[in-house]
């Protein structure tokens, strides 16, 4: 166990196996940080004093400058005895629950679309966490993967949608008769991501895109439950048809019985059905919403294309950057 | 166009000793948001102040040649185009045209 001092004051323990940043996030700090894979780079820190490890030296959020001013990524590297960093903790960091890891049985898979699944994996302690938020799953062997939750905390059952990437990774391993039949022992860490929901009264649009439905799905499922009164508008973007989920289907999903969200299927290539609409996501936001964008909070989740897309699109509108709520995975 | 008309079009910034290469100069006009300008090569660069990834003001952050980083995340943009240069900034900042006259700077509106 090292102590990791912080600049300003703060020392948090970090064990042998953790990351500087989950580290901090255990002790309660507000570590910044989003994707805890290596790849966004708001995690970076300053060494000052000590050793360190580096897990992933090839991070595509390292430059060559970070390298030269002793920059390292919070979620990818471990102290090797006390340290010292500098680093600007901010309040909007500090998890709400404190993350933990435990081992995790996978109970049931249910597919959702043609490349899509459900995977519910039971707890031994009930996991709280803020809808919209992810937990990493750590397969022996086959390494770690970040998946939003896409249910609502209950019963520790943990539920995930997870597309089959087909590249031997963790999605193959879960997809496979494997992952169900032996009860493998799966880590499950979290809960992380400041890209959750915003209990306030601006109305919503939810934007997802592939799996981006889970944490899209949790945010619209806690949307209901807690008989929200501003409104929620949902675009979910595929390919095709095939990618998409029927109206009927996605209130069912969700649980709104009463019809009070707004659905928008919307096929980036070809859609046979007339209720779809077709485009990109960002631009049939912006023809859907342009009158009165500003007023809305916008969550979204999807692949990287996808989010890097709108969040341009949006600055470049002059939508107000703090209403845009998500993680980068780049 | 005579000088006056052409002035209506540009808007007053600081005069052009403000500015020092190797530091950002925080300029904050009315209808504006908050302005960063950057001296580099004896010339003057124009940019929004706030990071496009967070709320920080990129006048705080280091400059390293015709990039400054964001004091927050060290994130990067180079100043003379807007375009992010390094982790987590994503998104271009914007940039404004600038201009001396007389030994004032000015940006084009």
């Amino acid at each position: 166990m090292a102590i990791v001092k912080v600049h300003t004051g703060e020392e948090f323990e970090c064990g042998d196996n953790e990351t500087i940043a989950r580290a901090a996030l255990r002790s309660g700090l507000g570590f910044p940080y989003e994707c805890n894979s290596g790849s966004c780079g708001t995690c970076k820190f300053t060494t000052l004093d000590g050793e360190f490890e580096n897990l992933y030296p090839e991070a595509p959020a390292i430059t060559e400058r970070d390298t030269r001013k002793n920059r390292l990524l919070g979620c990818q590297c471990t102290p090797i005895g006390d340290v010292e960093i500098k680093v600007m903790l901010s309040d909007e960091y500090i998890p709400k629950y404190s993350p933990s890891e435990q081992a995790a049985n996978l109970i049931s898979i249910n597919p959702i679309t043609h490349d899509i699944s459900a995977f519910s994996f039971k707890v031994e302690k009930t996991k709280e966490f803020i809808p919209g938020q992810y937990s990493i799953l750590t397969i022996p062997g086959l390494g770690k993967r970040a998946y939003s939750m896409s249910n609502l905390p209950k019963d520790g059952v943990l539920e995930f949608m997870i597309k089959n990437m087909k590249n031997g990774g963790v999605s193959d391993y879960l997809f496979s008769e494997r992952a169900l039949s032996h009860g493998d022992a799966i880590a499950l860490d979290g809960p992380y991501g400041i890209a959750h929901y915003r209990y306030n009264e601006r109305d919503k649009i939810c934007i997802a895109g592939g799996s981006g439905l889970a944490p899209m799905l949790s945010i619209a499922r806690e949307h209901i439950s807690s008989n929200q009164e501003s409104r929620l508008h949902f675009l979910f973007g595929g390919k095709t048809d095939a990618d998409l989920l029927p109206l009927d289907e996605f209130r069912n999903l969700v649980g709104d019985r009463k019809g009070l969200i707004e659905y928008y299927p919307v096929a980036s290539v070809y859609s046979e059905s007339s209720y779809t609409i077709t485009g990109f996501l960002h631009d049939v936001l912006l023809s859907l919403f342009k009158e009165n964008l500003g007023s809305y909070d916008i969550y979204c989740a999807g692949p990287p294309v996808m989010t890097a897309s709108l969040e341009k699109s949006l600055f470049e509108s002059g939508f107000p950057q703090e209403q845009l709520i998500f993680d980068r995975y780049c | 166009m005579t000088e006056a008309a052409e002035k209506n079009d540009l808007a007053f910034l600081c005069d052009a000793s403000e500015p020092v290469e190797g530091e950002g100069f925080r300029v904050e006009l009315p209808n504006f948001p908050a302005l960063a300008v950057f001296k580099y090569d004896d010339k003057f660069f124009v940019i929004d102040d706030k990071c496009s990834h967070g709320n920080a003001s990129l006048c705080d952050g280091d400059v390293d040649g015709c990039e400054v980083e964001c004091p927050f995340h060290a994130g990067a943009f180079n100043f003379m185009t807007g375009e992010p240069t390094a982790a987590p900034c994503t998104v271009p900042v914007r940039t404004y045209e600038a201009r001396v006259v007389e030994g004032k700077l000015y940006m084009v509106i």
